[in-house]
């Protein structure tokens, strides 16, 4: 019993920094901002001279328009971000499985955008995709027409941002997606090449099932990262042209740190984070269902 | 025939598979590449030659704070990794092999935080930072970083894989559990912790949003914002911007080259384990 006490003792001793140092500086923030929500900071007011306002703000943010158009962008965003980075991370996963001379350069190549920040890659796709002068709308002139205007087009600069952002993360999927595949079993494939199976019949009856609980777990992490989308945006779009690609994330710093409505833009960080907080039971919902199945 | 056809294939497949990685990096060839090149010149296309300049990339390197902003990054780097070390290895050691009350609903807790991105938590963080005089100096990006719920799981993952034997010789030597930590764990736990410095390396020098928010004073800003801050007010063309850019991910890639292995090691167990 006394054994006991003290492994415990010691066991609290051992996390207490990394506790300590999370509750102030990750979780009070979180409350903290939670608390602001309710209050009226929303001018450089002092926080002494603020005083508590209920759900205001909550029933300002969710009666804006355009918070309401800033988390559909956002929506949009994610939705063809986690699709195109999925499918990509899968289907170069799969190939990468194969042999061929130069394995290892070519996926070193495709790992490289991984660990390079956002600002860099804006600066470089911006100068790509210059819409009379960039080497991309070069192919156009080649052929006469003059190519469409990408990141300055207020129709395809949110698109273009959400597949760039995807390109720059896409590593991730495909180690994840290539460590799963290296987990299958390879009687599995000696059985499918016995059957005659072709590479779609392989696909859907041994490779996909095998992973699932991967690309599951993968799908999720996917969509939590899909909502850091804060500098794929500004090193990309800085919110433009006009509002067409400012996405919650530019709200909520444009109202807080342009506008100074401090509690108007906490709630919005609520709001969103709730949402996102739902995306994920739904994710895990379906991701129980399917192993029930 | 069917030989033939299928070594045909092969080198198609090779050949695919190269052009496409080369496609990955074209960027970053052309950042490299249109740096050397005068403004008037940069749309010029690649493979006409152009009698490259070094004065882009000087013009960035003797920038008046561009060794600020390097060594405040070094700095951030070095000291949140060790301070993250510390931290994170002693709690990884309880999670993994001590048995205490509220452990689960701890670990619990920690985790469903890591779903809440930073950009929710913008506001509250800078009402805060500043309520506690931090802004504007690089503790203001190195104090939040020492608890990272992701390094806490990598390394506790790593621990609980160490076989028991290790710990029960030592025990019956008498060693006390931070006696274990040290000369067990720690030495046993080369890979996952050169993971995790990986990691925390790409990740501390890749920030943006957080320097960005609570620096203000340009002599004290980390690298990855201090480039958007050349792009937008330092006036710098385009040329000037990629060597900026090149500049800035140069170590990264470097250190990203040699040190691969950890780097798939480590996101394979985060993206697997979750």
């Amino acid at each position: 019993m006394r054994t006991h006490g003290s492994e415990e003792r010691t066991a609290w001793l051992f996390v207490l920094p990394f506790v300590l140092m999370f509750a102030l500086f990750k979780l009070y923030p979180m409350v903290y901002g939670f608390l602001v929500s309710f209050l009226n900071r929303n001018s450089m007011k002092r926080m002494a001279d603020t005083t508590f306002v209920g759900l205001s703000n909550y029933a300002k943010v969710l009666s804006s328009p355009s918070f309401w158009s800033a988390f559909g962008r956002s929506l949009l965003f994610s939705v063809i971000y986690t699709v195109s980075i999925m499918v990509a991370g899968l289907l170069f996963a799969v190939l990468f499985n194969r042999k061929f001379p130069g394995r290892t350069v070519v996926r070193t190549f495709f790992y490289i955008p991984y660990v390079t920040n956002m600002i860099a890659v804006g600066i470089v796709f911006k100068y790509l995709l210059n819409p009379s002068k960039g080497p991309v709308n070069a192919i156009f002139r080649l052929f006469g027409k003059s190519g469409p205007l990408w990141l300055n087009s207020p129709r395809l600069a949110l698109p273009c941002a959400a597949l760039i952002g995807a390109w720059a993360a896409l590593a991730f999927n495909i180690i994840t997606i290539l460590a799963a595949l290296q987990d299958i079993p390879q009687d599995l494939y000696e059985v499918a090449d016995i059957e005659g199976a072709t590479f779609f019949q392989r696909l859907r009856h041994v490779i996909l099932p095998s992973i699932m609980p991967a690309l599951f777990m993968l799908l999720t992490i996917t969509v939590i990262n899909s909502f850091k989308n804060y500098t794929t945006i500004i090193g990309l779009t800085g919110g433009g042209p006009g509002t067409s690609s400012k996405v919650v994330s530019l709200q909520i710093y444009d109202d807080a740190f342009v506008y100074s409505k401090f509690s108007l833009a906490s709630a919005e960080g609520v709001v969103y984070s709730l949402f996102i907080i739902l995306c994920n039971k739904l994710l895990s919902g379906a991701r129980s269902s399917w192993e029930k199945r | 025939m069917g030989k033939e056809m299928k070594r045909t294939g092969n080198v198609a497949f090779a050949a695919v598979m190269w052009i496409l990685g080369l496609l990955m990096v074209y960027p970053f060839v052309m950042m490299v590449a249109i740096g050397f090149r005068p403004a008037g010149l940069a749309y010029k296309p690649l493979f006409e030659p152009v009698a490259p300049i070094l004065t882009n990339y000087k013009q960035v390197l003797f920038h008046k704070n561009f060794g600020d902003w390097y060594r405040n990054t070094v700095l951030t780097v070095s000291i949140t990794i060790i301070l993250r070390l510390l931290v994170t290895l002693s709690a990884s050691y309880a999670f993994s092999r001590l048995r205490f009350r509220g452990s689960k609903v701890l670990m619990a807790v920690l985790m469903a935080t890591l779903m809440i991105p930073g950009e929710t938590t913008m506001v509250p963080r800078y009402l805060f930072f500043k309520q506690i005089h931090l802004l504007d100096t690089i503790w203001v990006i190195i104090l939040p970083e020492v608890s990272e719920v992701f390094y806490l799981m990598l390394l506790t993952e790593f621990f609980r894989s160490v076989p028991e034997d290790f710990i029960e010789a030592a025990k019956i030597d008498g060693a006390g559990h931070l006696r274990i930590l040290l000369t067990i764990f720690i030495p046993l736990s080369g890979p996952a912790i050169a993971t995790a410095i990986l990691f925390s390396f790409i990740n501390i020098w890749n920030n943006f949003l957080d320097p960005y928010l609570f620096i203000n004073t340009i002599g004290h800003q980390l690298i990855t914002p201090a480039l958007k801050f050349f792009q937008e007010r330092g006036g710098a063309n385009v040329p000037v911007q990629l060597a900026g850019a090149t500049l800035a991910i140069f170590p990264v890639i470097v250190l990203f080259i040699f040190t691969q292995r950890y780097f798939v090691a480590g996101v394979s167990s985060s993206g697997i384990k979750g």
